[in-house]
């Protein structure tokens, strides 16, 4: 096809044949390239530009591009389908939402006679058989929390290395950096930069290397190193509409990269539900 | 209301450090990184940054920290 819309497919030209996917595979769920290109264009933003005109006039006249194709293709499915994520084995692009039990002291001091009141409280429940003998050692209220959603760990890792450009920037192996001073007596200095020239990576690296490898695992053995980071965010300019994420990046890639905007580096993988709200209904 | 808070917080990172992770944390996934070389890939913690105080406790919980 003689557009610029083949580069967005065309696997890059250094990859090797390990790399290379089928094109059906890259433009699941779509049916054929003429579907895919009909809606790439019709996804490449609200307002037409006069490269978008000569982007479709591409497509419509190329050789390839059949009208056949497109006939009777239901787009609102593939709409759906893609938001759906429905290739990755975790589907929802590995979102999940969860909910957790928290306890909370009930600040009753341990009297002698609360003791008592509580044993009794206890023997009573028991006798009609309402709760575990289990019970908690001490007094507290339960509440649930509803909706934390989370992401997938594993699925964050996998679609950074294999399906994010910027992990070409990756550092695999840790290494160690010195400068030397003017000074031609005085010894090198060590440089502390990046998280894979510390020492905590290069440590955690030999702990790796020098521990057996999996039956029959010739691989390369790496280490993915995940950098937590989370802060309470107000998400307007006006208004209280606050919200608690969780971010991760990955230490294997450079600090001078990872902190730029336009890499993209960041990963969100949860989002904690407000505290006071939950405990709004809170007895 | 800082109890519930960190309660919470713990819970959450229980829910993230699940068994999916634990298993790729012990053996590793094999992952075909953009440079086209096949790896064996392992993850592990390294920092976390938040203005949160008790965060520290939370790794012990999970037994990742050695």
């Amino acid at each position: 096809m003689g557009t610029n819309a083949k580069e967005y497919i065309t696997p890059h030209e250094t990859m090797d044949d390990r790399r290379r996917r089928k094109i059906s595979d890259i433009i699941f769920p779509y049916p054929n390239l003429s579907s895919f290109y009909f809606n790439f264009w019709n996804k490449r933003g609200d307002k037409k530009t006069k490269e978008d005109r000569k982007f479709i006039q591409g497509i419509i006249t190329d050789p390839d591009f059949s009208n056949k194709d497109v006939r009777g293709v239901n787009f609102n499915k593939i709409d759906d389908q893609l938001a759906k994520d429905m290739q990755s084995p975790w589907g929802s692009n590995g979102w999940k939402s969860s909910s957790v039990t928290v306890e909370i002291p009930t600040g009753k001091k341990q009297t002698k006679a609360v003791r008592k009141e509580r044993a009794q409280a206890t023997q009573d429940a028991r006798r009609h058989g309402e709760v575990d003998p289990e019970a908690d050692e001490f007094p507290v209220h339960r509440f649930k929390v509803d909706n934390i959603r989370h992401r997938s760990l594993v699925h964050v890792l996998r679609s950074a290395v294999e399906d994010d450009h910027s992990s070409r920037g990756f550092h695999w192996h840790g290494f160690q950096e010195h400068w030397q001073p003017p000074d031609p007596e005085s010894p090198p200095e060590r440089v502390y930069g990046e998280l894979y020239t510390s020492q905590a990576f290069l440590d955690a690296e030999r702990d790796l290397l020098s521990s057996p490898p999996e039956d029959g695992c010739t691989l390369p053995r790496v280490i993915a190193a995940y950098m937590f980071w989370s802060d309470a965010t107000l998400v307007a300019q006006f208004g209280l509409n606050k919200v608690w994420p969780i971010y991760l990046f990955f230490g294997n890639l450079s600090k001078y990269v990872r902190c730029r905007p336009s890499a993209r580096a960041a990963h969100h993988v949860a989002f904690l539900p407000s505290v006071r709200l939950s405990l709004r209904f809170f007895p | 209301m800082a109890h519930c808070r960190r309660e919470l917080f713990h819970a959450a990172w229980k829910c993230l450090l699940d068994d999916e992770f634990l298993e790729a944390y012990r053996h590793g996934i094999v992952l075909t990184c953009s440079d086209g070389v096949v790896r064996r890939v392992y993850p592990r913690l390294f920092t976390y940054s938040a203005d949160y105080p008790e965060k520290f406790v939370l790794h012990y919980d999970h037994g990742l920290w050695h």
